[in-house]
């Protein structure tokens, strides 16, 4: 596993004051991003906790994409159209995947981004800000 | 108990006015206040660096203390919060002088007890607040009042060709990319990588 780098930027970022721990799941690390604004109404709750699943190889410059945000939630009395992808158990909680993902062209680039920028990344699927390939 | 004495007054006694002798102060006077015999406190004045009013505030430190303690406290005393923590503050501190000059920043790890002992010497300081703003996690110091989306952008690192930028946080649309933002000290930003600006250049580069 080579995540040195993740936990130096999560490490980072608890420093500042956000929200944030390294989980794993049998070898899978996470980062545990909690108390996400979101605005309500649409969504139940001002706040939300997601995961953000950190490649194994993160290191060497895997990237990161989409994230999981915990079950139950609740979105304009009912389930968001992108809340569809498979469930995981971590720290006691069931996850479901968002499908958020960077816009065509434009990947997760190692030089400049980091668990940092995907959190606000993340954050804008509860701002319905979309991006260029995401519009839902 | 404490004990108060007034060290460091020079006077010089400079013409006999009817009789009577003038004394001129020339040098600040310094109090010293002995809590104990080896524990000395400094008497200090403070101002906003290009503050308005030069309006002083006056208080009493440690010499052991170190600079950064004196602009914390300095800005403490002025009213204001260092950004972006008391602890590694982007704000400055400086000296000043004769005529009101002030130094450059300070290095912030001497001891009051160490600077005070460099010439020129003074007891006075001045808080720069600097023009700090947040993007993301992080802090910039901006070097002008109004810039643009991008400007701020790349002022953090962030290529906006890439990331697109958000004010105030919560916001559902990106700032205009090339519209002036006038800024504040202390405010935030939120840079998102949905890429729109860069998408807006290309599409304006086509329908040119």
């Amino acid at each position: 596993m080579q995540i040195g780098k993740a936990k130096a930027e999560i490490e980072q970022l608890a420093l500042s004051g956000i929200s944030i721990e390294l989980v794993t799941q049998g070898v899978q690390p996470f980062a545990l991003v909690g108390g996400l604004e979101a605005p309500s109404p649409p969504w139940d709750r001002k706040l939300y906790d997601i995961l953000i699943a950190i490649p194994l190889a993160y290191d060497l410059g895997t990237a990161l994409d989409g994230f999981y945000v915990a079950l139950p939630y609740n979105f304009q009395n009912g389930e968001h159209n992108r809340v569809n992808g498979q469930v995981v158990s971590v720290q006691n909680r069931d996850w479901k995947a968002v499908s958020w993902h960077y816009p065509d062209g434009k990947p997760f680039r190692f030089e400049v981004d980091n668990i940092e920028s995907h959190i606000v990344h993340c954050r804008g699927f509860f701002l319905q800000r979309g991006a260029v390939n995401a519009r839902a | 108990m404490n004990t108060e004495r007034v060290v460091g007054v020079e006077t010089e006694r400079i013409e006999a006015i009817e009789g009577q002798v003038k004394e001129v102060v020339l040098e600040e006077t310094v109090v010293e206040v002995e809590e104990t015999k080896e524990k000395h406190e400094v008497e200090l004045s403070v101002e906003k660096f290009r503050g308005p009013d030069r309006e002083r505030r006056h208080f009493r430190m440690p010499r052991e203390a170190t600079l950064l303690e004196v602009l914390d406290r300095g800005a403490s005393e002025l009213g204001e919060h260092l950004l972006p923590n008391p602890e590694k503050p982007l704000d400055k501190l400086r000296g000043v002088y004769k005529d009101h000059e002030t130094g450059e920043p300070l290095n912030l790890e001497l001891t009051l007890g160490e600077f005070l002992r460099e010439e020129p010497r003074t007891h006075h300081f001045a808080v720069e607040l600097v023009l700090a703003i947040q993007i993301n996690t992080r802090w910039r110091i901006a070097p002008e009042r109004e810039m643009t989306p991008k400007q701020i952008l790349t002022l953090a690192d962030l290529p906006w060709q890439e990331y697109s930028l958000y004010y105030p946080c919560d916001s559902v649309d990106p700032l205009p990319p090339d519209t002036p933002v006038k800024l504040h000290r202390g405010e935030r930003f939120e840079a998102q990588r949905d890429g729109k600006y860069g998408d807006e250049a290309r599409n304006a580069d086509r329908e040119s």
